[in-house]
């Protein structure tokens, strides 16, 4: 590493230590971001002293390394925008037909609507016309099988993920505090919208650690989000996702020159660039921001052919792209991000998010015709999803990836409007698989209306730190010192689906 | 203007006995003692520099004195000073933000002395453009963000808060103090209650606005005016007292309740009254008597209703404020009586009137020259119309002016007048019956128009287009009647006038109560409050001020954490130069171009940015460059990069102020990044990769190396032009010239320095590989083609974004 860099004019090796504890002095809230990461602090961290008088010096970035032995590498996050129904989903509640059509206070569970049970929600907006009691039950609108050896209950609306049910681990006990979508930045971040933005699980997990690939974005966002469209937070911009879209011609902005330039022309200016940056190390000696700016450079050439290069779906076998329905119109769309998503994954990219559903709210919030909605999208996530997970497994990805299947809250058994579900923080449920998860397994429970959840109870943020587990992380030392954490904020590891 | 009565309240009832009760274990640190003296500063290292006199040193050479005496005492001595060039180029980017101009590089490389560069400082200082400069950087801190929501409905911030942003600008190119501003911008509306104009300054309160949640919307309040100024985190003691701070969880909502009573609302402008067209946003005490309560543990659904809290200091600062509560003139609380506004409202009425008359003229001449046909039926009925609209136009135009009148007379009663208030009641009861008439005589004739129109074979709708008619006419008829009733006894019952909108206090309030009067009284505890923030007995506003525009002018700040000066953050590096910046900041009125100046005047200043050729004492007993013996290098802020390419491609446009540039529009703009539409969902598509400003906090920017800026610079539109820009203006400057001289020429405009030998070489080899290219691809203008390339890459240079 440390000969890479030197220079051909005074061979003066470009990192010494001075300069790395000079620039990291400041670095509480100074300069961040990729290129330097791997290049520079997981060096300059294990070369810090501890002056007691250096001021700064009192808290030092991470190194990049694991903290402790990782069994994943990699995470791949889908999301399903306003609110998937648990209850029509992965959380069969035979009860919800047998008391169809009565009040939920007609039924042996009227407690589950008494105040005490229903104060965690924090309201953003009173008296919304969304987000209320609604109490009338609604039967279910669809019917369920039992899949894989493990018998798992899944709804006809998901054959395909009823298909690799064995791989999977169902959390039927999740639960949330924000009534509204709101709700979707809260799982993301572990935090109410109310208590303001913070990193996302996404960027926690991309500060922690290095990259695997220094030609592509180590974290990246595919579809529509909600209005958080950042991630970094208090970590700083360089912990955004790069958002990418599926298009080989245009995947990202800036990917290529927006005006007429030829390829030898511009590998050519790339080459100057380098040249004279390197030329100016004679004039700045030992300055490690000139030493990752030019490391910018390169990666970003690099990234210029490798993030299009990894977007040729069209490389794949037929088998493969029709694994995730890429020959039928309904599937194409998510499929293609879904395969996106594993090469990717095959390449390094340590965290991908992909959010299906779009609409301000997000598509799957089913106030009315929950039936026709859910249906539908149903239909464009299943088989890609199951896809995924039966590619990476036979690659053998899947051991060292984890897949995440979640939503920002389930759907009230109550009807809303005669043929919707509202929202309903109270129990939901979302899925793992891969990555160190042990498949084939429902962890915890709601009532017998899918009301609450009720056996091993999981907040938001312990998807989060079973990521964080599983990547080797230890959320806690990576904790800022002006950004102390509550420790609901860090969540605890669910262990119970790990293998 | 009604001379202002002013009424003393005692506003802290046992304030000081309570505080005792609950002193806190936390020390006072350094942060809460006073600013000591310069003289106090100097007589203190008598014996240890090199001067010994009382006096202070004149502008940067305080700076320097201080400095050299830990220098010394650390074994360091400074580097060289920068060139000329390199100078030059720093003091344009940190005081304008942007480079200088080739004509200027030439004029000070040739004559680079003291004179000369004080000449350009104060030239800078008092160019417009330092306003956009350091208003951008205070508006980081102080958090501006345009208006943002859901589709049209205002969530946050408010419509028009680029008022606040041009009074930024302004009041520091101006060069108004900073304790001013900071009274101003708290409680401008206290300090000049006859004064609307001023209120503007507010907009630093109306940018927290939260649609949904009244504790976040002030918990932002509390939580950024205190790290804004004070250097202070208030808001850890939300929820329990503060870990570190002398700050316990009652002070947090004493603190609370200086804020507890105010509220957001447009003002009108002149010339315009239409509040999603134009308006001044602002704040004002709204619930006077709204008590404030701790929440227990921070739980909003806990409040302790037993112990309201009255707003005061935390007992640290050893102070009680008086609080007086402040009379309004009606021309304020109730702004339909302002002249402006009157006027506004006569000529756009005028102009309505006029433009119905023109219609109504050209209407006229194209009569029909049978009476009897459909033809002239229909031409009739457009004709009466007209004349309704105006009619009405004229109605409304009278029924706002007899309800101003009464208004007036209601609230500045003393005035005498032949006729007495009822009178004039009377007047507006019925120009307001006129006007409802009026209405519904319009709303008929235009469903007359339409049953005229309508298809009698298409039953079903003809039936409903009648049975319309007969509504609107019966409804005419009613309003006929009323008005009638009204001519022979009018009541003295109106509507009274409304201008001025306010922001709804959440999504459940109604329009009823959004159209409540303004109060007429302000509680004066914003300005008990920003009085003392700014006063010079306070110990941390100055302090925090110097530290913020130390960082910006030298990279690194003497209070490392620069919004938290509490007990848990680093103590100041200097601690003595702090202070003594901090005291004569306030010495000089508090004015931030008199600090700029002995900043930026200094030798510290001066000093090369570079390692190279540096003392060896230095590099090893300071690699850190903890005495500032070297210059740090700064990454370009966002606005700074893109307003620099537009500057030397001589393309920027440098229209001052006005409204935000909306994004689609973006891309075609060539004025500064600074008047871009700034919210959460619309940052610039170029300026956000380089950390554009959080507009949720932003106390410092962030100066990350992500390949994305690589590829912006490279890729973009906004780059390759500003290429092409610098290349025809370098043309045109320098003629026909080698090579050899374009290459030192770009080197210098863009760079500030001229290559080196080696540089020219890897430039010269380049431009003719590109040449080649240019040739082979039969480029229209291969030299052009392959300079262009090489300003390009010299753009991407590392020394082109940073300022050295």
């Amino acid at each position: 590493m440390k000969n890479k860099y030197r220079t051909p004019a005074n061979g003066t090796p470009l990192s010494s230590p001075i300069d790395r504890r000079a620039f990291l002095t400041d670095l509480g809230m100074g300069f961040s971001g990729l290129a330097l990461k791997g290049l520079l602090l997981s060096e300059a961290a294990r070369q810090t002293t501890n002056s007691a008088q250096a001021a700064s010096s009192f808290w030092s970035p991470p190194t990049g390394l694991p903290h402790h032995k990782p069994k994943a590498k990699s995470v791949i996050w889908l999301f399903m925008r306003g609110g998937v129904s648990h209850l029509e989903s992965f959380d069969f509640k035979p009860e919800i037909n047998k008391y169809a059509g009565k009040s939920i206070l007609e039924t042996p569970y009227a407690s589950v609507q008494s105040p005490e049970k229903l104060k965690n929600v924090r309201v953003v907006v009173v008296n919304d016309a969304n987000g209320q009691q609604r109490n009338k039950i609604y039967p279910l609108q669809v019917g369920f099988k039992k899949y894989g050896q493990c018998g798992m209950d899944v709804s006809d609306w998901f054959p395909h993920t009823g298909s690799v049910a064995d791989d999977i681990a169902v959390v039927r006990s999740m639960w949330t505090t924000d009534d509204n979508h709101g709700a979707q930045v809260q799982f993301y971040s572990g935090r109410h919208m109310l208590d303001g933005r913070f990193p996302t699980i996404g960027a926690w997990v991309s500060y922690g650690l290095g990259s695997l690939n220094d030609n592509l974005p180590q974290f990246i966002t595919i579809g529509p989000r909600f209005f958080d469209k950042r991630d970094g937070h208090y970590l700083g911009p360089a912990y955004d996702a790069v958002p990418l879209k599926i298009d080989p011609k245009n995947p990202l902005d800036y990917a290529r020159p927006e005006f007429d330039l030829s390829g030898a022309e511009q590998e050519m200016e790339f080459d100057l660039i380098r040249k004279l940056n390197r030329a100016s190390q004679v004039r700045y000696p030992q300055d490690p921001v000139l030493q990752a700016r030019i490391q910018s450079y390169e990666l970003a050439y690099r990234m210029q052919t490798a993030v299009p290069d990894t977007l040729k779906l069209e490389e794949e076998s037929e088998e493969t792209r029709q694994l995730y329905g890429l020959d039928e119109d309904v599937t194409k769309s998510f499929g293609s991000q879904l395969l996106a998503a594993r090469r990717f994954v095959e390449r390094g990219v340590r965290f991908i998010q992909i959010q299906h559903g779009d609409g301000a709210a997000g598509a799957w919030d089913a106030h009315s015709g929950l039936k026709n909605n859910h249906e539908t999208l149903s239909r464009q996530v299943d088989k890609p999803i199951a896809g995924l997970i039966k590619d990476l497994k036979r690659r053998g990805l899947l051991d060292e990836t984890i897949v995440v299947f979640g939503t920002e809250f389930g759907r009230t058994p109550g009807s809303q409007g005669g043929d919707g579900r509202d929202h309903h923080p109270y129990g939901f449920s979302v899925w793992m698989a891969g990555g160190g998860v042990q498949g084939g397994q429902v962890h915890g429970a709601t009532d017998e209306l899918g009301f609450h959840a009720e056996e091993d109870r999981q907040y938001v943020t312990d998807i989060h730190a079973t990521i964080m587990k599983l990547m080797g992380l230890d959320s806690h030392r990576l904790e800022l010192p002006d950004r102390k954490r509550l420790e609901i904020d860090h969540g605890k590891p669910i262990n119970a689906i790990l293998s | 203007m009604k001379a202002l009565r002013i009424i003393i309240t005692i506003g802290l009832l046992g304030a000081l006995s309570l505080q005792s009760e609950e002193t806190l274990d936390h020390p006072a640190g350094w942060a809460f003692q006073s600013v000591q003296s310069t003289s106090d500063i100097l007589n203190a290292n008598k014996h240890a520099g090199t001067g010994t006199s009382h006096s202070v040193p004149d502008g940067g050479s305080l700076i320097d004195f201080l400095l050299e005496i830990e220098r010394e005492k650390a074994g360091v001595s400074v580097a060289a000073e920068a060139s000329p060039g390199v100078l030059l180029r720093r003091v344009y980017l940190d005081l304008v933000g942007y480079p200088p101009s080739l004509d200027v590089i030439q004029s000070f490389t040739a004559n680079p002395s003291e004179t000369e560069y004080l000449k350009i400082v104060d030239q800078l200082l008092s160019s417009p453009q330092y306003g956009e400069r350091l208003g951008r950087r205070f508006l980081d801190i102080w958090r501006y963000a345009d208006w943002y929501g859901l589709g049209e409905q205002l969530r946050n911030s408010q419509k028009h808060i680029w008022r606040w942003r041009e009074y930024v600008v302004d009041s520091l190119n101006e060069d108004k103090g900073y304790d001013q501003m900071i009274v101003e911008m708290l409680a401008a509306d206290e300090l000049y209650p006859g004064d609307w104009e001023k209120s503007v300054a507010t907009g630093f309160l109306a940018r927290n606005y939260y649609l949904f949640n009244r504790d976040t919307w002030l918990d932002d309040t509390l939580e950024h005016t205190f790290k804004a100024f004070l250097g202070l985190t208030l808001n850890c003691a939300k929820c329990h007292d503060h870990k570190y701070d002398p700050i316990s969880q009652k002070d947090y909502y004493r603190m609370r309740a200086f804020f507890e009573p105010h509220q957001v609302r447009l003002d009108p402008t002149p010339g315009e009254l239409n509040y999603e067209a134009d308006g001044l946003p602002r704040v004002y005490d709204a619930h006077p008597e709204t008590p404030t309560f701790l929440y227990i543990r921070g739980d909003t659904k806990n409040p302790d209703t037993d112990h309201p809290l009255s707003p005061a200091l935390p007992a640290v600062f050893r102070k009680e404020l008086q609080i007086q509560s402040i009379e309004l003139p009606a021309e304020i609380y109730h702004p339909g009586l302002r002249d402006y506004v009157l006027e506004t409202q006569r000529n756009q009425s005028q102009q309505k009137i006029e433009s119905i008359q023109s219609d109504k003229d050209k209407l006229l001449n194209e009569e029909p020259e049978s009476v009897d046909s459909r033809e002239w039926r229909l031409w009739d009925i457009r004709r009466q119309i007209l004349e309704a609209s105006q009619s009405l136009a004229e109605a409304n135009y009278s029924s706002w002016m007899a309800r101003r009148n009464a208004d007036e007379k209601r609230l500045n009663s003393t005035n005498s007048s032949d006729q007495g208030p009822d009178w004039f009641a009377r007047q507006a009861h019925l120009a307001e019956k006129r006007l409802a008439y009026r209405t519904a005589d319009l709303a008929w004739l235009k469903s007359r128009k339409s049953l005229m129109e309508a298809d009698v074979n298409d039953e079903e709708n003809f039936k409903k287009i009648r049975k319309n008619e007969e509504d609107l006419r019966k409804s005419r008829q009613e309003q006929e009647r009323v008005w009638t009733l009204a001519l022979k006894d009018p009541k003295s019952n109106y509507t009274p006038l409304r201008e001025g909108k306010k922001a709804p206090e959440g999504p459940a309030e109604t329009a009823e109560s959004q159209a409540l009067p303004f109060p007429s009284i302000s509680t004066g505890r914003r300005l008990a409050l920003a009085q003392w923030m700014a006063s010079k007995e306070n110990p941390l506003t100055a302090r925090v001020a110097v530290n913020h525009l130390w960082t910006r002018h030298f990279g690194r700040p003497l209070v490392p954490n620069v919004f938290d000066f509490g007990n848990n953050s680093p103590s100041p590096t200097h601690p003595d130069l702090l202070d003594a910046l901090a005291y004569e900041f306030m010495q000089d009125g508090w004015s931030l171009k008199k600090l700029t100046r002995r900043m930026v005047t200094s030798q510290a200043y001066r000093l090369q940015s570079s390692n190279k050729n540096a003392p060896s004492a230095s590099l090893s007993n300071d690699p850190e460059n903890r005495w500032y013996w070297r210059m740090n290098p700064i990454r370009m802020q966002s606005q700074a990069l893109r307003d620099s390419l537009l500057t030397l491609s001589d393309e920027i446009d440098w229209s001052l102020g006005g409204p935000p540039i909306e994004p689609q529009k973006q891309a075609e703009s060539r004025r500064r990044g600074l008047y871009f539409h700034h919210s959460r969902d619309d940052l610039n598509r170029f300026q956000v990769l380089f950390d554009e400003a959080n507009i949720l906090e932003c106390y410092r920017r962030e100066e990350s190396i992500v390949p994305q800026q690589a590829l912006g610079l490279v890729n973009s539109r906004e780059s390759e032009r500003a290429a092409q820009g610098i290349t025809r203006a370098l043309q045109q400057n320098l003629g026909q010239v080698s090579d050899e001289e374009w290459i030192q020429e770009s080197f210098v405009f863009l760079l500030g320095y001229a290559p080196t030998e080696e540089e020219s070489f890897i430039c010269e080899e380049q431009l003719s590989e590109f040449h080649k290219i240019a040739l082979d691809a039969d480029a229209a203008d291969p030299v052009t083609r392959s300079r262009t390339r090489l300003v390009h890459a010299l753009l991407n240079h590392n020394d082109f974004i940073t300022r050295r």
